[in-house]
């Protein structure tokens, strides 16, 4: 649900300068989310904010019992993984506890993603009615290569 | 006598084994909502089941099509509401109170024509659990494993691009 979208520089918001790759708005994330929400506010830039608002409104609506810390770490150190040439994904909470990731392209592309607190990451990729592919990963520190590579073949322009 | 007798343990082991045995049957008397070729509509409650940008904005994602695990039939299903003889001040009714226990009022709903469900290789079948939900009905045909959510994730996509913003319905205090 974030409303981060894809730039020319990669991963960060649409309107206005180069923004920061999502390898070093993951990282300032991830720390600042282990020192906690509201010392972590206070201390981010305007453009790290807004994701981090995002995210935190998606923590909200859903509240903590649903969308507990563990998962929101987890899905941090996914977007710190991204490659920073992946535009940003739209995120958010699947009923069973998982968060997703989506990522749009044209005339029907689109990859969807689903990671589990445990790292286990099941994805499904739709390229055309006859190109498709699905599969599980585990996310450990690195996103798989073959993840990538769809989401790459999703956002093609 | 014991021939009725034996009919009727017959006909109860019989619908025990069904796996519709804890669905309430529709009576002769009350309307089919979920009908064989008719449109069913699905609830969104969840904002971030709609993409907020991007080409797709307004569709909805594939997570707004992620079956439930049924505990007692064992299998995964997509709760919808049938569109059979049902009005929109009756949809957005339901709406407002399916989900009321929980504080959840529909913020939209995406209409699903017979058609695109069963292209995607699912299919659709009453399921009136609830008295005052007799438009209730189901998604069936999901991969049944639940490892297996990958395989489920490529329908619900598959669902999801054939979907567009115009499909997505919202009440009519919100238009």
């Amino acid at each position: 649900m974030t409303t981060v979208s894809s730039s020319a520089y990669g991963f960060g918001y649409s309107v206005g300068a180069p923004t920061p790759a999502v390898g070093e708005v993951g990282r300032r994330l991830e720390s600042l989310l282990k020192g906690g929400f509201s010392e972590a506010k206070q201390s981010i830039s305007a453009s790290v904010s807004r994701v981090y608002d995002e995210l935190q409104a998606l923590a909200h609506s859903y509240g903590a019992v649903e969308f507990p810390e563990p998962v929101q770490r987890v899905a941090m150190a996914f977007l710190e993984a991204l490659p920073t040439d992946v535009p940003a994904p739209d995120l958010g909470l699947d009923s069973d506890g998982e968060v997703t990731f989506d990522w749009a392209g044209t005339n029907g592309r689109m990859m969807t993603l689903a990671l589990r607190e445990d790292g286990r990451l099941s994805y499904a990729c739709r390229i055309s009615p006859s190109d498709k592919q699905n599969g599980t990963k585990v996310f450990v520190n690195a996103v798989p290569n073959v993840v990538v590579e769809c989401i790459r073949q999703v956002v093609v322009r | 006598m014991r021939f009725r007798t034996w009919l009727s343990s017959a006909f109860d082991k019989w619908l025990s084994g069904s796996s519709k045995a804890h669905r309430q049957r529709p009576t002769l008397s009350s309307p089919a909502y979920v009908v064989q070729g008719g449109d069913v509509a699905r609830f969104i409650f969840q904002s971030d089941d709609i993409f907020a940008g991007g080409t797709r904005l307004g569709c909805p994602k594939p997570k707004a099509f992620g079956p439930d695990f049924h505990p007692d039939l064992k299998r995964y299903e997509l709760s919808v509401c049938g569109l059979n003889s049902v009005s929109e001040d009756r949809v957005w009714a339901l709406g407002r109170t399916i989900r009321a226990r929980e504080n959840k009022t529909a913020l939209a709903t995406i209409f699903l024509p017979s058609a695109r469900v069963t292209s995607v290789g699912l299919h659709t079948e009453p399921a009136p659990e609830q008295p005052h939900f007799p438009e209730h009905g189901v998604i069936l045909g999901w991969s049944q494993l639940p490892e297996a959510k990958s395989e489920r994730l490529q329908v619900q996509t598959d669902l999801a691009a054939l979907c567009s913003a115009s499909d997505v319905k919202r009440p009519p205090s919100t238009k």
